[in-house]
């Protein structure tokens, strides 16, 4: 076969490629496209809700910690708390300080 | 205008609204469907076009807007029939092993001989030509044959074939160059045992 002769033959089933493949895609083709994306969305939210699950935790010890901080700073301030026997004894000697310990 | 378009539909998309992908879906789906029609049998042509698009929803996080979106989808519809093709290389499917049959030969003597539009016109349309076109992409790699579709028969450029199959432009005008040659090979091989 002469160099031409491929060159012609090329041509023509580079036409062949581009002919008689004009087709549509049907409407249903559509709705099974788009049905695809939606499972495909609602499987990424999942994956990245099961992704949050540590942080959504932490969050929540967080605020659950502060909450509870918040109560005890109330509740102290509400009813104080009673003298200690530390505080009834100055601390200016060696047997005031032997003191507080015995009566602790 | 529609580049700006679509990068804001893109952006409403990845900010929740999926609803709004079948707004992208109308505009590229013609485009998308004449681009893998050319690649893959008739019977495959939705579910590669769908995967296609099944891609590009789940790629969405790396269109930057800056190329227009139409480009961008192609590159993984052309990406899409190289994965399909390599589906079937791995299941051993509609690989076409047999030489081209007598029929066929004589339409490549035919075709080979004929110098009026008219008459390659005439070729085209002859049942033999698709038989023997998908012989001859059937003796190539999934990636060569998605190569040489884009490049000799398809008329798209080099770097958007290079961009499509994630290799460089050096490597892509190479095997370019290696493929067409092999193709050229397979038909004088045909033509000379006629």
């Amino acid at each position: 076969m002469k160099k031409e002769e491929i060159n012609h033959l090329e041509a023509i089933l580079s036409a062949v490629f581009r002919a008689g493949k004009d087709i549509h895609p049907a409407p249903e083709w559509r709705t099974g496209v788009m049905g695809a994306v939606r499972r495909c969305h609602a499987a990424e939210c999942i994956a990245l809700n099961s992704a949050m699950i540590p942080v959504k935790l932490m969050w929540r010890l967080a605020m659950g910690s502060a909450v509870a901080a918040l109560f005890c700073a109330v509740l102290y301030m509400t009813f104080p708390a009673q003298k200690s026997a530390a505080a009834e004894v100055p601390l200016d000697s060696f047997e005031n300080a032997v003191t507080v310990v015995t009566k602790i | 205008m529609h580049r700006h378009e679509d990068a804001a539909i893109a952006g409403a998309i990845l900010q929740g609204d999926v609803e709004r992908y079948g707004e992208l879906l109308d505009k590229y789906q013609d485009s998308v469907y004449a681009i893998v029609a050319r690649r893959v049998p008739a019977d495959a042509v939705g579910v590669v076009s769908q995967d296609a698009f099944v891609r590009a929803y789940q790629s969405l996080p790396s269109y930057g807007g800056d190329a227009p979106f139409g480009n961008w989808m192609s590159r993984i519809a052309i990406r899409s029939c190289c994965a399909y093709w390599r589906e079937q290389m791995r299941h051993r499917a509609h690989l076409v092993s047999m030489s081209p049959t007598e029929d066929q030969r004589r339409w490549i003597e035919q075709a080979a001989a004929c110098k009026k539009p008219d008459e390659a016109d005439h070729l085209v349309k002859h049942a033999e030509a698709a038989g023997i076109l998908e012989w001859l992409l059937g003796q190539l790699s999934p990636e060569d044959r998605t190569l040489i579709e884009s490049v000799y028969i398809d008329g798209k450029l080099l770097r958007e074939v290079a961009a499509a199959l994630e290799w460089s432009l050096i490597k892509t005008k190479v095997r370019a160059m290696r493929v067409r040659r092999k193709m050229r090979q397979l038909l004088e091989s045909i033509g000379e045992s006629l």
